[in-house]
């Protein structure tokens, strides 16, 4: 085998499967054959037995008749040449000699009466012949050995051998043909899979591969790759949307830098110059808290993070930030409440889901004025834990809260209010660093917004 | 005391910055370029504290301080970085630092960060205080009771945690995300002015009845607990 197709084996699939399928084949037709070769050669056999077998009962009943003068009688005119053809006979006395028979002399290694095969001379032949054969001792001390002849047994077993070797070469190429229709049948679907992935990659998103409902694996294989390529469609436009969207919010700050700066030149007092660049510095902090949360959401969506997992009581954490936010809070005429403050042990991690809480707490008091509760609280919720801060604000409709969980959707067209946008989106992708979801309710009126937490085992 | 500072920057910008900010306050500044060199200045410990970017050509910045703190020298280290997520602060504390500062920073946040650092270090190995004063206010840690001008003032345990910081290191700007850092534990930027909103609770209940304000406000970088106006 040269070098070039060895490789051709090893590395092409289609090969591979092709010779797998030629050697189970050929591994299957053998047995098949060993086993049919040797139950027609017991036939034969058989049958060879069985008319030994006959002559020597027929011969036995003459010798009941007739004793030994009818039996050697028998055996005379039936060994006489012409008459027994395929045949031996002889018939021998206490001493071995013969009495009567178409063959020389007793086989010296002839003993007892099982069947036996040998070559031996008949009368009048010149050839040693094959004859199956048995014996019988006589009470008498006489021998009678009746045998036929096997020559026919050879050329059966050299014919089989024959058809046998020619059902191999049959099947070799039959293997062959069959092996490659199936793979062809199979490349032809893989290859329709391939030509899609091949125009995705190219650039066009909407190519899906055609399904036909069958279920079977190339089917399934089909589905799953659509759903793969949705998947893939809707992460590329969402994130077509937030690079413009990130571009705007980190411009706009730009903008405002650039303002400032010549304002800053232009400022009669110290004081006046001084705040001025405080305002760039603030400027400044916004864009990088808006780039760091960007990361953050990043890695939390990609589950980094979990390696800085450790064991904490949720409901200390929710006590702790209602203490925090209050005064905010009290501020804009809100209150914060804990429900049910009990503790809920979890293993998660902690600065990441602080921070995801402080967030949408941030965002009840700047979306819900107007007086009211914001309610804040965690409970079990089966296997997992569920942690809640719901509004008495103005809620987000149904239609709309999508929107509201992608990166930088802010829900007012002009994007007035201050924040980053960032705050759903990354209580969603804490969410999903712990496994769970996000989900956002109609707190009848307000904004529920929930946060499915899977509890992980520590480790 | 040596107020000699190594700062470890390969962006020579960012490192002139740093070191014409800490010669104006008073330090003597060494410079390094690179990871290698940092750690070479650094390993025989006789500096006040190092400064030390995490990104660093030839030697990662953790490296060095890992290798530092494998050498023995436990000198204050702030690392500076511009990866700001909480992973990466934890990651950054864990290998040793004393403070964790995320790049793009304000002059004064890395100073004020770098004088509480001196300053408990300086605490350190001293006998355990139990009052803290500042002017005519008190603060007695065993009884949690603090008095202004001999009048009880009552606060909130996050409010006696908040002040007992300022207190402990009166003098000195503490910044926002310090406060954050220290008095909840949380790495993250709220973003918000809550600590504001604390600070603006906490000033009206000492400074009420005190003559003179204690809680000032620094234009821009945080708040300072000090007799002097």
């Amino acid at each position: 085998m040269s070098r070039l197709t060895r490789s051709w084996l090893k590395r092409s699939t289609t090969a591979r499967f092709v010779m797998l399928y030629l050697a189970l084949s050929l591994v299957s037709v053998i047995p098949v054959l060993v086993f049919i070769y040797h139950q027609s050669d017991r036939i034969v056999a058989n049958g060879y037995q069985s008319t030994v077998a006959d002559r020597t009962a027929i011969l036995m009943g003459e010798y009941r008749a007739g004793g030994i003068p009818g039996l050697t009688r028998g055996v005379k005119e039936r060994a006489a040449t012409g008459v027994l053809t395929h045949g031996i006979l002889l018939l021998v006395d206490r001493d071995g000699r013969k009495m009567a028979g178409n063959i020389g002399a007793w086989p010296p290694s002839l003993n007892g009466d099982v069947w036996r095969e040998m070559l031996l001379y008949r009368d009048g032949h010149d050839a040693p012949e094959r004859f199956g054969l048995s014996t019988r001792r006589l009470p008498s001390g006489e021998r009678l050995l009746v045998g036929v002849e096997v020559n026919d047994r050879g050329p059966m077993r050299e014919a089989m051998v024959v058809a046998m070797i020619a059902a191999l070469i049959l099947a070799i190429p039959i293997g062959l043909l069959g092996s490659l229709v199936l793979v062809r049948f199979m490349n032809s679907r893989v290859n329709d899979v391939a030509k899609v992935a091949a125009s995705i990659a190219g650039g066009d998103l909407t190519r899906r591969v055609e399904t036909e409902g069958s279920n079977d694996p190339f089917d399934r294989l089909g589905m799953s790759l659509n759903a793969m390529l949705e998947r893939i469609e809707a992460l590329v436009e969402e994130m077509r949307l937030v690079t413009d969207a990130l571009a705007h919010d980190l411009l706009s700050p730009l903008t405002r830098i650039r303002a400032f700066m010549e304002k800053v030149a232009e400022q009669p007092t110290d004081e006046l110059r001084a705040r001025a660049r405080d305002a760039i510095s603030e400027e400044i902090d916004a864009m990088r808290r808006m780039i760091a949360g960007t990361l953050e959401i990043s890695r939390a969506e990609a589950g980094m993070g979990r390696e800085n997992f450790v064991r904490f009581d949720i409901g200390v954490l929710l006590v702790d930030l209602c203490e925090m936010y209050q005064p905010l809070a009290e501020q804009q005429h809100l209150s914060i409440a804990v429900e049910n403050p009990g503790p809920i042990p979890y293993f998660g991690n902690r600065q990441l889901l602080g921070q995801a809480v402080s967030n949408l707490i941030d965002n009840a008091i700047k979306y819900g004025p107007g007086g009211g509760t914001i309610r804040i609280g965690a409970d079990d919720f089966g296997e997992a834990v569920r942690l809640w801060v719901a509004d008495r604000g103005p809620g987000i409709p149904a239609d709309r809260r999508q929107e509201a969980v992608r990166k930088y959707g802010r829900l007012d067209p002009a994007r007035a209010s201050e924040g980053s946008g960032l705050g759903l989106t990354l209580a969603r992708a804490v969410a999903s660093l712990h496994h769970g979801e996000l989900r956002l309710e109609d707190n009848q009126p307000g904004l529920r917004v929930e946060l499915i937490l899977a509890r992980t085992p520590s480790r | 005391m040596t107020r000699k500072i190594l700062v470890v920057e390969d962006d020579a910008t960012t490192a002139d910055y740093i070191a014409k900010g800490l010669s104006e306050n008073g330090y003597v500044v060494d410079r390094a370029a690179d990871g290698r060199d940092g750690f070479f200045h650094a390993v025989d410990g006789t500096y006040a504290a190092v400064i030390l970017d995490r990104m660093l050509p030839g030697m990662d910045g953790l490296a060095v301080l890992s290798a530092l703190r494998a050498a023995n020298v436990d000198t204050p280290v702030i690392i500076l970085s511009a990866l700001g997520s909480t992973d990466e602060r934890v990651k950054g504390l864990k290998a040793g630092s004393d403070d964790y500062l995320v790049k793009p920073f304000a002059f004064s946040e890395l100073l004020a960060r770098l004088e509480v650092l001196q300053r408990r270090g300086a605490v350190h190995g001293e006998q355990v205080v139990t009052t803290l004063h500042c002017g005519d206010l008190s603060m007695d840690l065993l009884s949690h009771r603090v008095e202004r001008a001999g009048n009880r003032v009552d606060l909130q345990p996050r409010e006696f945690r908040l002040l007992e910081f300022l207190l402990r290191n009166q003098g000195q700007v503490v910044t926002r995300t310090m406060m954050l850092e220290e008095v909840w534990d949380y790495h993250f930027d709220p973003g918000t002015n809550v600590i504001d909103v604390h600070i603006s609770r906490l000033r009206k209940k000492i400074d009420e009845s005190g003559d003179v304000p204690l809680l000032h406000t620094v234009r821009g970088v945080g708040y300072m607990l000090s007799e002097a106006a």
